[in-house]
């Protein structure tokens, strides 16, 4: 069982377990590999990235995820409360994709667009080993390839299969 | 503009198209009904056909009509049709029907059923006939004499195509027709398919706000389903088994999620600093605890035991996204807002008093007195989040919890005495 402090006020100071140190990796190494997606789509990546369960299904071994459609027919139970998800974590989506501009790493186009600014020198982390960063976000780094191939169509599709209120 | 229809309206097959759409979500609409050991079949032997568990069989045709004045009418195409091919296929020789035996046999473990979304007229005279027939109280000779009459042209004028389908009927032997009339039925004015479809699913326990994802899911599913049965020339026949097998885990969609709630923790230690808590100091400070109490400790262990308990689950299912943090700033008003009245409720008296004197002049007794029937009160409450009804250690917890910051408090003067 998790432990929680006994001080006093730590009530509603407590929503830093999702936040945008996390919120900039996930989106991060989605971009590296998709290089290059939609703003509204990279506003999808969080949801996702910071469900555990999703992670944890992507980088299972015997699980072989081909697309969210499967996805969601497969485990319906991960997506029951996606669009409460998607409203709850846009800020930190926002505010993740403005500091990784701000840091020079990615950029944002007038479109819409968001493109990875890829250079070697510049990264967002020197290390992604586990001991350096820590479980959640290691767990977060393998599963973005698969996060990214689950983005890997048409945005309007995404927004009505994962059942976003607009 | 000429009346002459254009390439596109000719082609275009809004009106066929409905009649299609009609039979399929009246198929859904059956197959949403389906119980163990039923068979529903799509386009197999009928527009849509039931099978029972003990060989009955129900053949169901549907017609849809969006032109129609909306009666139907003695001589009515579709229904004289329907009737005529439900003939042809009771008298199936390539079925070995061809001998009148295994035909009335046949009529007698199938029920026939003709549904449209025409409504009955009252001057629909041969609906009334089927109906004498069926009570007995007309005899089958006179139910004869009228289709002959139905069929015969009037002078001059030739047999038209449903007259065809009628003597049809009028040239069976008696018994066939008698069996085949008391089988007969007709649902007529069906045209809320939806609202039976979403009734379906509120009778499977989906929450009204989940309706319309689980019946998209469901509906997705199952043209697919037919798409690539039909495909691969197979017949869209589909068992209990394998609606269940199918079609369960859309319902997954619906069901109202209930958190899961770590119910067995231990008992806390107390914290060394306990007496710096707010939640402590205001129940000494409305003499609900006392220090000198023989259960002092016991009462404290229960406090924090259930504090404890309630914001490890609150934490998890943060953590595994059950809930997220504007529903828990939901909880923690509503909880608030339960306290508020209660707070209100139980000093209400006290509040009218202190109109008139100061607070310094009343009866501390008094106070204390309202303090505690207020907290009481509280304890009493059952708290609900995201759907999930707490039990009554987790929603004490809460109190404590808020009691703590504090959000609430017990005494009349809470606020002037612990707020900042």
């Amino acid at each position: 069982m998790r432990e929680v402090n006994y001080r006093n006020n730590d009530y509603y100071s407590n929503d830093s377990f999702n936040n945008e140190v996390l919120g900039l990796i996930a989106i991060y190494y989605v971009l590296k590999h998709a290089h290059k997606m939609s703003s509204a789509k990279v506003m999808l990546i969080l949801p996702l990235a910071f469900h555990n369960n999703i992670v944890r299904y992507i980088n299972d071994s015997r699980t072989d995820v081909k697309s969210i459609d499967q996805l969601i027919i497969k485990k319906p139970e991960f997506f029951s409360n996606f669009n409460e998800r998607f409203y709850s974590m846009l800020e930190i989506s926002a505010n993740s994709t403005l500091i990784l501009a701000a840091m020079n790493l990615i950029s944002i186009q007038e479109d819409g667009m968001i493109v990875l600014k890829d250079s070697d020198e510049n990264l967002l982390l020197e290390s992604t080993k586990k001991k350096d960063i820590g479980i959640r976000a290691f767990n977060i780094v393998k599963a973005s390839k698969g996060i990214g191939e689950l983005l890997n169509q048409r945005k309007e599709n995404l927004y009505l299969q994962l059942r976003v209120e607009i | 503009m000429s009346k002459e229809k254009s390439i596109q309206e000719k082609t275009s097959a809004d009106s066929k198209s409905i009649g299609f759409d009609y039979q399929y979500y009246f198929f859904l609409n059956e197959l949403l009904q389906i119980k163990e050991g039923q068979t529903v079949g799509y386009e197999v032997k009928d527009d849509v056909h039931i099978e029972m568990r003990d060989g009955m069989e129900t053949l169901i045709q549907l017609k849809h009509s969006i032109s129609s004045t909306g009666t139907l009418s003695v001589k009515d195409e579709d229904l004289w049709k329907t009737i005529s091919n439900w003939i042809d296929i009771i008298t199936d020789s390539a079925l070995g029907r061809s001998a009148s035996d295994s035909q009335i046999e046949f009529i007698k473990n199938t029920n026939f059923l003709l549904v449209t979304n025409k409504s009955n007229s009252s001057r629909n005279e041969f609906l009334k006939k089927v109906n004498l027939l069926k009570e007995n109280s007309l005899t089958i000779t006179s139910f004869k004499e009228y289709l002959l009459k139905l069929c015969t042209p009037k002078k001059g004028k030739n047999k038209s195509q449903v007259d065809k389908y009628i003597s049809k009927l009028h040239s069976k032997d008696n018994e066939f027709v008698e069996e085949f009339i008391k089988k007969l039925d007709f649902c007529l004015s069906k045209d809320d398919l939806f609202d039976l479809i979403y009734t379906r699913l509120k009778e499977k326990n989906v929450p009204e706000r989940r309706l319309e994802n689980v019946f998209h899911a469901i509906d997705s599913s199952l043209r697919k389903m037919i798409y690539e049965e039909v495909k691969s020339r197979k017949k869209v026949i589909i068992s209990f088994e394998d609606y269940y097998k199918r079609f369960t885990r859309y319902f997954e969609l619906g069901r109202s999620k209930k958190l899961p709630i770590k119910l067995i923790t231990p008992k806390k230690p107390i914290p060394d600093d306990y007496n710096s808590y707010l939640s402590i100091k205001q129940l000494l400070d409305a003499e609900i605890l006392d220090k000198d109490d023989l259960d002092y400790e016991d009462e404290l262990v229960t406090i924090f035991t259930s504090k404890i308990l309630l914001l490890n689950n609150i934490e998890e299912w943060l953590q595994e996204s059950e809930i997220t943090e504007e529903e828990k700033m939901r909880f923690n008003s509503n909880s608030i807002r339960i306290w508020e009245i209660s707070h209100k409720k139980s000093h209400a008296k006290l509040k009218r008093k202190l109109r008139r004197v100061s607070i310094d002049e009343l009866d501390s007794e008094e106070i204390i007195e309202c303090a505690t029937e207020c907290y009481y009160d509280v304890l009493g409450e059952k708290l609900t989040i995201d759907e999930t009804e707490l039990d009554q250690d987790l929603s004490n917890g809460q109190f404590y919890v808020l009691s703590d910051e504090p959000s609430i408090g017990w005494r009349i003067d809470w606020k002037e005495l612990y707020k900042n």
